[in-house]
């Protein structure tokens, strides 16, 4: 099972918060393989997380080297098992679309910098700081393995401007 | 299946159970809504629906179904079909180049007027509009739309233009492009 189907919005496998990842058995490595060629095989995918391909385990692939914005700041293509956000610092919004959720693009609210920590393939603990693309990618597929799409986060329906209530 | 569409618009003071009175019309009738907005200008509360139905029905008839909405809440809503040739173009979608414009300075007459024909002459689409002005000492007016640029016009192109105008109606303005993260 190399190259898999993209599970698609409403199938409920995407709303399922995924298992931790305890021991890096067989299954583990095969969707992780599985889940890099499917993201090489989707030519504009920098990211897929493993709820995606119908896996209910922490697994996210990233690459943001892929794409035209993630030039400046990237770590190449990265296999992350129980990826965790450590910390995070100050907030972008961005205009999200999603694979599973193919109809709609929608404006969210991201943390600009983030420190995240995760376990490759061999069980090393790897830790690193990134920002602007990369970070809204790992938030992104991070939120996959929570049940979170795009649409839960979306602050605003269009335009941001209210009037202020009257401060006494 | 062929679907019949129509627009309609719905505009009143603002009470609780306006939307609610809308769509129990709606689903009464089997519409679907397609595509709506509903907001709050000043306390009028303002909703835009296209929807969809199987069979065709008159306009008398969709806006009979609005009876009690129009007297029990005192609501004027307006009807109209959109045929079939409208929708073609609806459905043609071509690349996007997507900006959010914010124009805002202290209130006078041609604000909207000014940007928007500086927009229609270069053809550039505005798709999502929405203007406010506060009510203190000097009325700050505020416009913030979301624009769709042809092709031709570039960043620096755009820039110059909204400069101009905006020199001429002294007002500030800034232009933000508008990305989407494909993920």
């Amino acid at each position: 099972m190399p190259v898999r189907d993209i599970v698609i919005y409403p199938d409920k496998r995407l709303k399922e918060i995924c298992k931790y990842i305890q021991e890096i058995d067989g299954k583990t490595l095969q969707a992780a393989k599985d889940l890099l060629e499917t993201m090489r095989f989707y030519g504009h995918s920098v990211g897929i997380a493993a709820p995606q391909i119908g896996e209910l385990s922490r697994i996210v692939v990233v690459d943001a080297s892929k794409a035209k914005k993630g030039q400046k700041i990237n770590h190449g293509e990265l296999v992350m098992l129980n990826p965790e956000i450590l910390d995070w610092q100050s907030i972008i919004k961005t205009r999200e679309g999603c694979m599973s959720v193919p109809d709609y693009t929608g404006n969210v609210n991201r943390a600009r910098k983030i420190t995240v920590k995760y376990m490759d393939l061999d069980g090393k603990e790897h830790r690193f700081d990134t920002e602007g693309f990369e970070a809204v990618v790992i938030q992104h597929e991070i939120d996959h393995l929570d049940g979170i799409l795009f649409i839960d986060r979306i602050i605003s329906k269009n335009t941001d401007l209210f009037r202020r209530k009257n401060y006494k | 299946m062929k679907k019949y569409l129509y627009a309609i618009t719905v505009i009143g003071k603002d009470k609780p159970g306006i939307v609610a009175a809308v769509a129990k019309v709606l689903y009464e009738k089997g519409f679907s809504i397609e595509d709506s907005s509903s907001t709050l200008l000043k306390d009028q509360f303002s909703m835009i629906l296209i929807v969809s139905v199987d069979e065709k029905m008159s306009i008398i008839e969709l806006k009979k179904a609005f009876y009690r909405v129009r007297t029990d809440l005192n609501m004027s809503v307006s009807v109209r079909r959109i045929k079939s040739e409208e929708l073609k173009e609806l459905e043609e979608k071509e690349e996007e180049h997507l900006f959010m414009v914010s124009v805002y300075g202290s209130d006078k007459p041609g604000i909207v007027y000014g940007i928007s024909k500086t927009f229609a002459e270069n053809n550039i689409n505005i798709i999502d509009l929405r203007t406010r002005v506060t009510k203190s000492d000097v009325p700050l007016y505020v416009m913030i739309m979301e624009i769709n640029v042809p092709n031709s016009i570039d960043d620096d192109a755009l820039n110059s233009m909204l400069e101009d105008t905006c020199k001429k109606l002294n007002v500030d303005y800034s232009v933000r492009k508008v990305e989407t993260y494909e993920l």
